[in-house]
């Protein structure tokens, strides 16, 4: 009885840094034209935070003031995070359960593209998802609500809230590998919804109970409302320091229950 | 357990120790845990299956 024996040769592809950078912005921009073709999720990632601050920042509360700031430019702030939170868990997360149920990571796979651009490609997305919403509010803000704010203030608020699109990204993808296609969408809400209330995003941080109040020092949608209220100048004045710490250990964690979902899927398709 | 397991289990456990320590340590120790922990991801990668008639 003879055994055949086969010899798997790992061939390294060398790729100029030019090239590999081309794949990256075309891996980008195909997930962003893909995303943006999908009617049901650019209608709900953007429409959700535009109507909220719509209804509770600038046709029932404009006048009023939460403290020194006033309701339209607080709620900026807050629906802010509100919006970038929703872009990047529902544009990683339920893209990628729908990839792998559609058994769409087994054809690039099977391309010569980099495994990092598809990662990539959906963190990429999420910001810019996250930045169109936060300039929308801005604009809102400025045009009906009054919202006055130094350019460099509107810019420090702008990265802020763009760059805590991150952790939610991360959490998307640690998600995105432990739910299905079809339940994807209900576990995010299970998750986005109360853990947006918790953190102060719907109802001001110092109306909340304070078992709520509690809680929400764990959560890290409060970490980046802090710090967007901080710019706005409603902070709870707390160190920024802290809560990006706390934002980036969460990021971390969350890429590490990411990495054991990629390792699962690896195992169970071709192990 | 194969080596492909192996290594992925390993960087997720770094990636947790990274968290750990991000909030452990100095805000300063950020600029080089995030950069590690981008390049933990990066080494991600499907790996062919040997040792296997």
């Amino acid at each position: 009885m003879s055994s055949a024996a086969l010899t798997l040769n790992r061939t390294r592809i060398e790729r100029s840094p030019r090239h590999s950078l081309t794949i990256y912005l075309k891996e980008a921009k195909y997930e962003f034209l893909k995303n943006l073709r999908l009617r049901m999720y650019t209608a709900s990632v953007l429409s959700f935070p535009i109507m909220f601050y719509v209804l509770f920042g600038l046709v029932l509360n404009s006048h009023e003031a939460i403290g020194a700031t006033r309701v339209p430019t607080y709620l900026i702030a807050t629906y802010g995070t509100f919006g970038v939170m929703g872009a990047s868990l529902f544009g990683t997360a339920a893209g990628l359960s729908s990839d792998r149920g559609l058994g769409w990571l087994q054809v690039k796979r099977a391309s010569p593209m980099p495994p990092f651009a598809y990662f990539v490609a959906k963190v990429v997305v999420s910001m810019a998802f996250s930045a169109v919403i936060v300039l929308a509010l801005f604009t809102l803000g400025v045009t009906l609500g009054g919202v006055r704010m130094p350019a460099s203030d509107f810019a420090r608020l702008l990265g802020t809230l763009v760059a805590g699109s991150l952790p939610f990204s991360a959490m998307g993808l640690a998600l995105g590998y432990f739910t299905g296609p079809n339940s994807a969408p209900p576990t995010i809400n299970l998750i986005y919804l109360p853990m947006s209330f918790c953190s102060g995003l719907w109802v001001p941080f110092m109306f909340l109970p304070s078992v709520v109040r509690h809680i929400a020092l764990a959560l890290p949608p409060y970490h980046l409302s802090q710090l967007a209220l901080g710019v706005v100048g409603a902070g709870a004045h707390e160190s920024a320091a802290t809560h990006w710490e706390v934002l980036a250990a969460f990021t971390m964690i969350c890429l590490g229950v990411a990495r054991v979902g990629f390792q699962r899927d690896q195992e169970k398709m071709y192990g | 357990m194969s080596k492909a397991m192996k290594t992925g289990y390993g960087s997720a456990l770094t990636l947790f120790a990274f968290g750990v320590l991000a909030l452990c340590l100095d805000p300063r120790w950020l600029a080089i845990l995030i950069p590690a922990a981008v390049l933990v991801w990066y080494e991600a990668k499907p790996m062919a299956r040997g040792g296997r008639n």
